[in-house]
């Protein structure tokens, strides 16, 4: 299992920086597939709603690079999957890392970039090649970053075993900062402000009177 | 030209991605490809020049490469019209398939994955995944056709629309599935009905004056002082 | 300085940067080409017409028709996109507007220095940009959110020290 989470951190890096854009990288299909990897699709279903919803604000444009949702959801997927997360505080706390070093993770694809343009610039290497080792380079990329920061979360969480345990019922904090940017991506969310508003209303409604 | 073997590659020509040429090394690529299979000689030289600054939304190169090779030959040239197009279908994928689309897609999934995990998973990657192919797989007969006139195509189906349909769409199933989100989990006292209107109107009020990352983590830190203070 | 209120020089004009970025960010409703090439080609004319977002109203022109046109009444906001720095040199004296002027992407070509990552200038248009600078507020940056590069490096470009 641990060679193909591994494996997926490559295709995930790849499907978000350089080939198929086929949704591999988003957060709620990682945590799904990760989830089912390791037999544990409920509570990570609803860890990867909240990043989707985080992730889904922001917008690829040009040369800019969106905030590394993927490596967020990988690496909170792989450590609750495996079943480090023993209380509420500990998942907080390291979410809490996760987001400062998702800056770091990003700008790893920089020098992705960086190696892609030196690669050009010499000139003499075919452009079916270049294509080749921007892929490879982009898978590299993924079987180091991610699984390296799943480790660094082991590792503080190994550090606090024992203590700094409290909550137990993960689904309401989620659900509730899932929530919380939920008003984010209404905001997010491009047409006319009172319509936008009225249809979540009746979205809402309706969804309320259902269930 | 339906080929299974292009619709593979033209996945993979954005790989090259730099600051330098952007997307310039696949679009070359692709268009060697191409000339392979379509019998038009294009010697070294062009395609070293076609190497040169090209961006576009990935899901839309082979369109792309259908207008190049119907205007190849042309008093205008087909550069002129790859800049054209490249500019005009960055804008229209960047704004529907990563603005609008892509939200769209998620709320349909979330709600279907309330009822099983693995049909939401599906959901997702099918819905967004059927235009991506049909643009790939048809993109340069259709880019062909047309020539310089694709734009009359994508005109049929009003372009410039698709983004607020999609947004409106959205905006009502984000209401929907929250709803369905506290229901299914039984959080349905008025305290949790109460605690999730203050969330959702902190959101909204916060995504005016903060940057999103930085309001996550000020939100994560709140719900940690929450939990130490006794939990919700 | 209005924030809503934008020349921007972009050699690819509109696209993904210009909608997501510039239009959706500030919620801008008119948005101006001034470009002699694209305004007499109607194919252009209309590629350009069918990707603006619906609600946006997009005007075309030709450079000597931009300055009339714009200035017959006040916009209230606008983001006007201009091809090159000639292109907004040679409108400039027109407009007496409170703008803010941006330079996003100007493609690099043999004698051009770059000045970001995708702007890249020569002498003459550097000189013209600080000239400018006396007048409007200038930043260089591709999105609203970015920080601009800082113009005040022209002066050491123009003093030669390059």
């Amino acid at each position: 299992m641990s060679l193909l989470l591994v494996i997926y951190a490559g295709i995930i890096s790849v499907d978000r920086f350089a080939a198929f854009h086929m949704l591999f990288s988003r957060p709620l299909v990682i945590s799904t597939i990760v989830g089912l990897l390791t037999s544990n699709p409920v509570h990570l279903f609803y860890i990867g709603i909240m990043l989707e919803i985080f992730g889904l604000i922001d917008v690829q444009v040009g040369t800019r690079i969106t905030r590394e949702d993927s490596f967020l959801a990988y690496v909170l997927s792989v450590i609750a999957g495996m079943g480090y997360f023993t209380s509420v505080s500990k998942m907080l706390l390291l979410l809490l890392i996760m987001i400062i070093l998702m800056y770091l993770a990003g700008h790893t694809e920089r020098w992705v970039r960086n190696f892609n343009k030196y690669l050009f610039l010499k000139g003499t290497i075919p452009t079916g090649k270049l294509i080749f080792l921007g892929a490879c380079m982009a898978f590299l990329r993924g079987i180091i970053v991610y699984p390296a920061a799943v480790f660094l979360g082991i590792g503080i969480l190994d550090y606090f075993n024992g203590i700094f345990d409290y909550g137990l019922s993960f689904k309401i904090y989620t659900v509730f900062l899932s929530i919380f940017l939920s008003g984010y991506l209404l905001r997010f969310l491009s047409f006319r402000s009172i319509y936008k508003y009225i249809t979540f209303i009746f979205g809402l409604g309706l969804g309320w009177l259902l269930i | 030209m339906k080929s299974i073997k292009l619709f593979v590659k033209s996945l993979f020509y954005n790989s090259n991605l730099n600051i330098e040429n952007m997307q310039g090394t696949g679009f070359s690529w692709l268009l060697g490809e191409y000339s392979k299979k379509n019998g038009v000689d294009l010697n070294d030289q062009i395609l070293k020049e076609e190497t040169s600054y090209f961006n576009t939304h990935p899901f839309f190169i082979n369109f792309i490469l259908g207008v190049w090779f119907k205007e190849f030959g042309t008093m205008e040239g087909p550069d002129y019209w790859k800049k054209v197009y490249s500019s005009a279908f960055a804008a229209v994928g960047d704004s529907v398939f990563y603005h609008s689309y892509r939200v769209f897609c998620f709320t349909i999934a979330a709600l279907a994955g309330f009822y099983n995990i693995l049909l939401g998973l599906f959901i997702y990657l099918a819905l967004y995944n059927i235009p991506h192919f049909y643009f790939l797989f048809y993109g340069y007969d259709i880019g062909f056709k047309y020539g310089k006139n694709l734009i009359v195509w994508f005109n049929r189906f009003k372009v410039n629309q698709w983004g607020q349909f999609f947004d409106t769409i959205s905006a009502f199933f984000l209401g929907f599935f929250l709803s369905v989100m506290i229901g299914v989990n039984n959080f349905t006292s008025l305290w949790h009905y109460f605690f999730g209107a203050v969330m959702l109107f902190m959101g909204l009020s916060f995504a005016r004056i903060l940057n999103v990352g930085i309001a996550f983590i000020i939100a994560v830190i709140g719900f940690g002082i929450i939990l130490l203070l006794g939990g919700l | 300085m209005g924030k809503n209120r934008i020349f921007r020089i972009d050699d690819r004009l509109i696209h993904g940067q210009v909608i997501e970025g510039w239009i959706k960010y500030y919620k801008i409703g008119t948005v101006f080409i001034a470009n002699d090439r694209v305004a007499s080609d109607p194919i252009q004319n209309m590629i350009y017409k069918s990707i603006i977002p619906k609600g946006v109203d997009l005007y075309i022109y030709n450079l000597s028709e931009f300055s009339k046109s714009f200035s017959k009444r006040k916009w209230p906001e606008f983001l006007v996109l201009f091809e090159s720095v000639a292109d907004l040199i040679s409108v400039s004296d027109s407009i007496d507007y409170d703008i803010d002027l941006n330079v996003g992407c100007v493609a690099n070509r043999p004698h051009k220095y770059q000045i970001s990552d995708t702007v890249f200038l020569d002498l003459s248009e550097i000189q013209s940009l600080c000239k400018l600078r006396e007048k409007y507020a200038i930043t260089v940056k591709k999105l609203p959110w970015e920080t601009s590069i800082e113009i005040m490096n022209f002066n050491k470009l123009l003093n030669g020290d390059i």
